[in-house]
């Protein structure tokens, strides 16, 4: 069996592995901390994943962005706009247009638009690979239906930087797996 | 029979005519109407000026797309986009649809309606058109999208953004088993479209859009395609 993933810092951490070590699978992971939605729809065009039996994506907060700086592609968050996020390639000018963006221009409608294409993007393109494909949530408010479920429906420990502890990667990990083997493998 | 077409001023047929009658003309003159009429189809054409490759993907995942046979999508310049203006401060002219009735009611066995500006609407940024840019929302005196584009766009982001859209697009289609032509009007567009319509071929009217013969030439090009 072979398994893709993608997402945010959640999907960084070790619910993937623990996915894949239940099927002895082998495991592409391509997560990041600080990615947002547009990020993991890219990279996973970018990468152009074939010939996976399954992919796990976990998604994050709509508002979060990215942008090129002609050099390289940077993560962008509303939190940038009111603390050092120690992105240093995020020049005063640049972190003054975005905090204006999310403080004046930046609505939900704007988010879930941009969530809807990243969703219905990778949907399509893992279907057309013959590929089964999990889409999940951590932005606790979404007001999509498209997600498999919300990772924060499950009742799991946080650590103090409002991450999963290794037993909420645990209780994560079950949880996909019961949802494909419930929902998903047998279709 | 049924076609949907989708796309910017090129599909809807800018410049086809002006003054008496000018829509009726268009619709008459455009490529769209030319194919639906040599394949005797009905025709759905969708396309607005000033659509970006961002407002195209939101109006294509909108619609019903299985009651269609073939879906027409004509992908623009990468460097357009829009934002949802939640507060409908753009300058630009507001459509007649932006009223909105919110209450009915009796006072003193008067009838009363209240109405309501509903300005709140997607907004087409075209950085060629500096009227295109003016949203009212100003840092240090300049509009928030003139900031953008000198500060935050890049040629790397509006490419990325129409391989992305291109994507989403042909895979949707893909995946309904729906017969597709995907188009560009981006000269510098190195994705595998099916046509590409800014190739010099097409005559243009004044304002660089295609004229009734090159609306006629563009239809025999897409249907020698099907």
């Amino acid at each position: 069996m072979k398994i893709f993933t993608n997402g945010a810092s959640f999907a960084a951490g070790s619910f993937p592995q623990m996915i894949a070590d239940h099927y002895n699978a082998e495991l592409t992971n391509i997560a990041t901390v600080g990615y947002s939605n547009r990020s993991i729809w890219r990279t996973t065009i970018e990468y152009q994943p074939k010939e996976y039996d399954l992919a796990v994506l976990q998604f994050t907060s709509p508002s979060r962005t990215e942008y090129h700086d002609e050099r390289k592609w940077i993560d962008v968050s509303a939190a940038l706009a009111y603390k050092d996020t120690g992105q240093r390639r995020i020049t005063p000018e640049r972190k003054e247009i975005w905090k204006y963006w999310y403080e004046n221009m930046y609505s939900d409608e704007y988010g879930d638009c941009e969530q809807n294409f990243a969703i219905e993007g990778l949907r399509d393109y893992f279907a057309v690979n013959e590929t089964k494909c999990i889409i999940v949530t951590t932005d606790k408010f979404t007001r999509s239906k498209k997600f498999d479920f919300n990772i924060f429906d499950l009742n799991f420990p946080l650590d103090n930087t409002r991450h999963p502890t290794e037993e909420g990667h645990k209780i994560i990990s079950d949880a996909i797996i019961k949802y494909y083997e419930t929902f998903i493998s047998w279709v | 029979m049924k076609l949907l077409f989708l796309g910017c001023s090129w599909t809807y047929g800018d410049e086809l005519a002006t003054g008496h009658r000018a829509q009726e003309r268009i619709i008459e003159k455009r490529f769209s109407t030319i194919i639906g009429r040599r394949l005797n189809a009905e025709v759905v054409n969708l396309s607005s000026s000033g659509l970006s490759n961002h407002a195209i993907a939101r109006k294509f995942l909108n619609q019903d797309l299985k009651q269609y046979d073939h879906v027409f999508v004509q992908l623009t310049l990468p460097e357009r986009t829009e934002w949802f203006d939640a507060k409908g401060t753009s300058l630009k002219d507001q459509p007649k649809s932006s009223i909105m009735k919110i209450k009915t009611g009796r006072i003193n066995n008067r009838r009363f309606l209240l109405m309501k500006k509903n300005n709140a609407k997607w907004s087409s940024i075209m950085p060629n058109f500096p009227q295109y840019m003016r949203t009212g929302n100003l840092i240090d005196g300049k509009e928030w999208w003139q900031h953008y584009y000198e500060e935050i766009y890049t040629d790397k982001f509006g490419e990325t953004e129409e391989m992305l859209i291109y994507n989403l697009v042909k895979n949707k289609l893909t995946n309904l088993g729906i017969k597709h032509t995907i188009m560009s009007i981006n000269p510098k567009c190195k994705l595998p479209v099916d046509l590409n319509l800014k190739n010099g071929k097409y005559p243009r009217a004044k304002g660089n859009h295609p004229n009734s013969i090159g609306h006629i030439m563009i239809a025999n090009d897409i249907i020698k395609l099907l």
